[in-house]
């Protein structure tokens, strides 16, 4: 048996075990390994998650290994988003899910990370029809969350349609679709499902729920115990109907290793592979945490651990199907229908209903705890699931409707961790923000607390409305308000940034200091070289003299004798400046108060 | 002290108490101008124009300044806001002011700072009064969009008169100098005996 170790308190195994590498050979490599209840194997798509990054990274899995001083390292192949390249793409037309494989050498193809950045497996299909991929099915098409045919040259910074023979050192076969596996990692996809509700849902609830700490716990008490159960088929069928029974289970994807019967991930990946041809191993492991303790009688403590379901089918499809369920804490019943099928290419879909039932609850529950933290992530796009929109849709609709009807309070924290990608330069603000309004993508969002910085204001905007953005802070000057923050935004599509203007302007998105968000659409001011500016005067005819004499100065700056005409007129100006600022002074004085009084007039704060 | 983010803030807040805030600039004054200008009352660290994206209209550029210490940025304020000083152009003066932490594109996320949002529902008797502040917030951003363009005017108009007052002495000037270099004053001085060389 294989070591089962924990990284912060997420479950990790090593799998299959490569050589040995490095200068003293003191560099272990490995072909896959287990972390968070998820198997990850060489060329495997992973998501990344790196601070300040809206949307997590996505690349595949070159190399595994761990250092002499057990760190894990992993090489990471990155796939572009189009958004990311958009400078580079000129005028062709991505679709949504498209990803561009970095290729060519330089900066950005690829680099080194450590294990823990991976958030999870990203089903990525290739859909090019070179000779030498594979073609997908047009289920597993449906079933992808993103699809690539196209590179993107990180050394010349172009977008390509052929596909190098060799990529980062490795052959490209490797980084193509895979000859069957593919289906079987396939069906573990969070967006990717149609009939996938149960596998979604598992991958979703595992993400949740192993960030709970109680989970390693639980998994040394399934270790200690032994309390791994073996049933056949129609065992696991009665115990389904048990689980639903029950009243609230705990469902544990990292559980999965331990309770194979050899509790060997290596062996269960191979296994699995192996099998391909042959037989189906459905592996589905319920960990029912049940704290009434009175459907399962199994173990002798009051809490009740583990179900551990190995079923082989005489189907050829290999499905993976876990049982799932949300642990709540404090819950009654959050009960997640776990159905297994000996035919595989009948299943069952659980129905709609049930599960936005079951949903409201995890959500509810799991808000009250954490607010809007990760936990909600999967949870939405389980919700798109459930409301049968099963192509892979933003799962923004669901998050603002749900945040609306409940109007709970959600703390706005930054992302996880930072590292925005910075291998291409930034265009400077000034061109960004002219392409957006050409395009009707910028929005000025007011009434904003003055002190937020841009940063704030993109967390904000992830957190309502679960869209990435680009914002800018407005610079306050002698011009702008004290009371009131304005910002910038820049989304990634017109109809996102309509969407925002539109339920900002019908809804109430109330931030913490009491002010509701205000969004419009406006146009913005670019710089103008040749702006006038009242106050500065020239004698005509010494007007030509004077600018050259402008241009080649290196200082121009000086302070008038008082007895001069310019003195005089400098004078006038600080008098006029007076003035204006006393009309500022007042009118601030006046709207603060308006603010306040009206301010006062909101129950919550 | 003590967490990495709170150094940072109050090194961010040291920085705005070095710096100083520069407007009425024309847009003819690029950073190696300002910073000419201002390294006679101390050393000018760095200089960032702030850039106009909102405000309708013709305003002077701003600009922020950073000194080399709190020192310095103080010397800088009562400088300018003494005597009437004048970059790139004249007779408008520029202004100088202390930096505030909002004018700062780059400013670091507050410490401890905790934000909340929520949507309100529209029964919620909040929603309403969310409503009005909303409708309050659009009002007064039309009221400040008002008096910037009152002040323009004003600006322009003052400019104006002073265009014309100073074309009205140049004329004058002229006339006098014209009279004295082609010998009618000295003329006329004998004419009337006068003295005119007051030399």
């Amino acid at each position: 048996m294989k070591e089962a170790e924990t990284l912060g308190g997420v479950e990790f195994k090593w799998g299959q075990v490569k050589g040995k590498g490095g200068r003293k050979k003191d560099v272990q490599f490995y072909g896959s390994f287990t972390y968070d209840g998820e198997e990850y194997a060489l060329y495997d798509s992973v998501y990344l998650y790196k601070e300040g990054e809206p949307e997590p990274l996505i690349g595949k899995l070159l190399k595994i290994w761990e250092n002499r001083e057990k760190t894990k390292k992993v090489k990471v192949l990155w796939f572009f988003r189009p958004c990311e390249i958009s400078n580079y793409l000129g005028v062709e037309e991505a679709s949504e899910n498209e990803l561009f494989l970095a290729s060519g050498e330089g900066v950005g193809l690829c680099n080194i990370n450590p294990l823990e950045a991976i958030a999870g497996k990203c089903n990525v299909v290739c859909i090019s029809k070179d000779i030498r991929n594979p073609q997908p099915t047009d289920e597993e098409l449906q079933m992808a969350d993103f699809v690539f045919c196209r590179t993107f040259d990180v050394g010349s910074l172009k977008v390509m349609d052929k596909i190098e023979e060799i990529i980062a050192g490795t052959d490209v076969k490797c980084l193509l679709n895979k000859m069957d596996i593919k289906k079987n990692s396939g069906t573990l996809k969070v967006d990717s499902g149609r009939n996938e509700v149960n596998d979604s849902a598992v991958q979703n609830d595992s993400r949740v729920v192993i960030s709970e700490q109680n989970l390693s716990e639980e998994c040394a008490a399934i270790k200690t115990n032994g309390c791994l159960v073996d049933v056949s088929l129609n065992d696991a069928a009665d115990l389904d109907v048990s689980l639903v029974k029950g009243k609230s289970l705990h469902v544990d994807e990292a559980a999965v290793d331990l309770c194979v019967t050899s509790g060997d991930t290596a062996e269960t990946n191979q296994a699995k592979e192996n099998v391909l041809g042959h037989k189906a191993l459905i592996m589905s492991k319920v960990e029912s945490n049940n704290s009434e303790g009175k459907v399962l009688v199994r173990l002798a403590e009051s809490e009740e651990k583990v179900r551990n379901a190995s079923v082989e089918l005489d189907d050829r499809l290999p499905k993976k199907a876990k049982l799932s369920s949300e642990n709540v804490e404090k819950s009654k019943s959050s009960v997640d229908k776990p159905r297994f099928n000996s035919d595989a290419n009948d299943k069952e879909i659980v129905s709609a209903d049930d599960f936005k039932n079951e949903f409201k609850t995890c959500k509810d529950s799991s808000r009250m705890e954490k607010g809007l933290s990760k936990k909600l992530k999967p949870g939405d796009k389980f919700a798109v699931l459930s409301n049968g929109k099963l192509q892979k849709a933003s799962s923004t609709q669901s998050h603002n409707e749900d945040h609306k009807s409940d109007g709970q309070d959600l703390e706005v924290t930054p992302r996880p961790d930072a590292g925005r990608r910075k291998w291409f330069k930034e265009l400077p603000w000034d061109d960004k923000m002219r392409a957006a309004y050409e395009q009707g993508t910028l929005v000025l969002l007011q009434n904003l607390d003055p002190s937020y910085n841009s940063a704030d204001v993109e967390n904000i905007i992830s957190h309502a409305f679960n869209e990435s953005c680009t914002t800018k802070m407005i610079q306050r000057t002698m011009f702008s308000s004290s009371h009131y923050g304005q910002a910038f935004v820049i989304f990634r599509r017109k109809d996102i940034a309509e969407k925002v203007v539109r339920k900002l302007d019908e809804g109430c998105l109330l931030l913490s200091s009491g002010r509701p968000l205000v969004g419009s659409i406006r146009t913005p001011c670019f710089l103008e070289r040749k702006a006038t500016f009242f106050g500065h005067l020239v004698i005509d005819r010494l007007r030509h003299q004077m600018q050259r004499e402008q241009r080649d100065a290196v200082s121009t700056s000086h302070c008038p004798q008082p007895n001069s005409y310019e003195y005089d007129m400098a004078m006038e100006w600080c008098l006029l400046q007076e003035r204006s600022d006393f009309r500022w002074k007042k009118l601030y004085e006046k709207q603060g108060q308006e603010f306040k009084k009206l301010k006062t007039k909101l129950k919550a704060r | 002290m003590g967490t990495p983010t709170k150094e940072e803030y109050a090194a961010f807040e040291e920085r705005v108490r070095r710096t100083v805030y520069v407007d009425n600039l024309s847009p003819l004054v690029t950073e190696a101008v300002l910073r000419t200008a201002l390294d006679q009352f101390g050393t000018v660290k760095s200089v960032q124009v702030i850039p106009n994206y909102i405000v309708p209209g013709n305003i002077p550029r701003c600009a922020l300044v950073e000194m080399e210490n709190s020192k310095e940025a103080k010397a800088v304020v009562s400088e300018i806001t003494q005597l009437p000083f004048m970059i790139s152009g004249m007779p408008r003066p520029v202004r100088a002011r202390p930096a505030e932490v909002e004018m700062f594109d780059d400013r670091p996320r507050k410490p401890d700072r905790k934000i909340l949002c929520r949507w309100l529902e529209p029964s919620d008797p909040d929603f309403e009064v969310a409503k009005r502040l909303k409708h309050l917030c659009r009002e007064h951003s039309r009221e400040t969009e008002f008096l910037i363009k009152r002040q323009l005017q004003e600006e322009e108009k003052l400019a104006k008169k002073q265009a014309d007052e100073l074309k009205t002495h140049y004329k004058k000037h002229e006339l006098i100098e014209g009279v004295m270099s082609d010998g009618t004053a000295q003329r006329l001085g004998r004419r009337y005996n006068l003295r005119l060389d007051d030399r």
